[in-house]
């Protein structure tokens, strides 16, 4: 029940920082173990909405948020990046790293290949960020969450969230610059 | 307003969280200033490029893996729910528990205030003649013959053997 009710928004929030799947998928399942053992812990808000605790979807995001900043603190920046995509593919191996596009019988649009540029360009910038920056980028961009609701999940002042975001927005935009999309012209 | 605290502001501009007048100042802001409104735009392009990621799915491997994970008995959650359910089975069992215990105590206080409450009733009279009977029970020969037979014993101990035996493998020895 907790795993559907909040599985895919967990592990979109830990997607969107890691690119290594089976870190990723690691992290995900050590969020709802922990969130299991300290269900205990958990002191759900009041009806009236007072500031007693944080709504349980700010709780698992917490607990997800913290995991995956000490993962990307204590492996470094640069080993986020998917090595098993650089290796050698043997002919029956399983295509498991989602880095990897198989090769498709349909010739690929130039709308499609685009898109995947764009993808990589976007994760490759996210990359540039802090990890706190993205954190709060892919908070507030990709998961819609309000300034109240990132600044109880990271515990840090509404104010910090406000001029985090400005700095990351900006160090995004900066990234995106270096990496222009390739201009492609349409097959006739 | 200068073009670098305009862009500082854009980004809460982006999420609404601007107050009415600094809204209000952005916005005169942004209808004379080309720049700034080409940074809007690069603002809103690159949170449209984010919000494009592709959308990661919970597949049904993940979910069965938790659950094994979660059932295993090596599981942390699976040990504390059984430290729980052990600790509500002991405060369930705990009114019998307790009903058992008093129960106990009330029967030892209750046989105990009986017996205080009850002493044997025996007169002197009684006392006296079973005294007798016991002592007429007691055969005074057989326990003279006792007395002397343990005298016998003291007065002839082993080690007094030895010491004449001694003297007379001494008186041989002469001979």
């Amino acid at each position: 029940m907790l795993v559907q009710r909040h599985g895919k928004a967990v592990l979109n929030l830990i997607d969107k920082m890691i690119r290594d799947r089976n870190i990723v998928e690691d992290l995900w399942q050590e969020t709802f173990v922990r969130a299991l053992e300290n269900l205990h812990t958990y002191e759900p808000r009041t009806p009236t909405g007072s500031e007693t605790g944080p709504s349980f979807v700010s709780w698992l995001y917490r607990i997800a948020s913290n995991l995956t900043l000490d993962e990307l603190r204590r492996r470094g920046r640069w080993r986020m990046f998917s090595w098993s995509a650089l290796k050698p593919r043997r002919a029956n191996e399983p295509d498991t790293d989602e880095d990897y596009d198989p090769p498709s019988d349909q010739p690929d649009t130039v709308a499609v290949l685009e898109a995947r540029e764009n993808i990589q360009r976007v994760r490759q910038a996210l990359d540039t960020l802090s990890p706190e920056w993205r954190m709060m980028l892919v908070m507030r961009e990709y998961q819609d969450l309000p300034y109240e609701e990132i600044a109880e999940i990271l515990n840090v002042p509404i104010g910090t969230v406000r001029s985090r975001l400005a700095r990351a927005r900006e160090q995004l935009r900066l990234a995106l610059l270096q990496t222009p999309p390739q201009k492609r012209r349409a097959h006739a | 307003m200068t073009c670098r605290y305009c862009q500082e502001l854009l980004s809460p501009h982006l999420d609404g969280v601007l107050s009415h007048e600094e809204e209000q100042t952005i916005l005169v802001h942004l209808a004379q200033c080309a720049n700034c409104t080409n940074y809007l735009s690069q603002l809103e392009t690159n949170r449209q490029l984010v919000r494009a990621l592709p959308v990661a799915e919970v597949t049904e491997a993940m979910e069965a893996q938790l659950l094994s994970r979660v059932q295993s008995p090596e599981s942390r959650v699976q040990s504390q729910k059984s430290t729980i359910y052990n600790l509500q089975s002991t405060i369930r069992s705990w009114p019998m528990l307790s009903f058992g215990t008093v129960a106990t105590c009330a029967a030892s206080m209750l046989f105990y205030f009986a017996m205080m409450q009850a002493p044997s009733k025996v007169s002197a009279e009684e006392v006296v003649a079973s005294m007798d009977q016991l002592i007429g029970t007691l055969d005074p020969d057989e326990g003279e013959k006792a007395i002397s037979e343990e005298t016998t014993d003291e007065a002839a101990p082993v080690w007094q053997e030895d010491f004449n035996r001694g003297f007379a493998n001494e008186d041989d020895d002469q001979n």
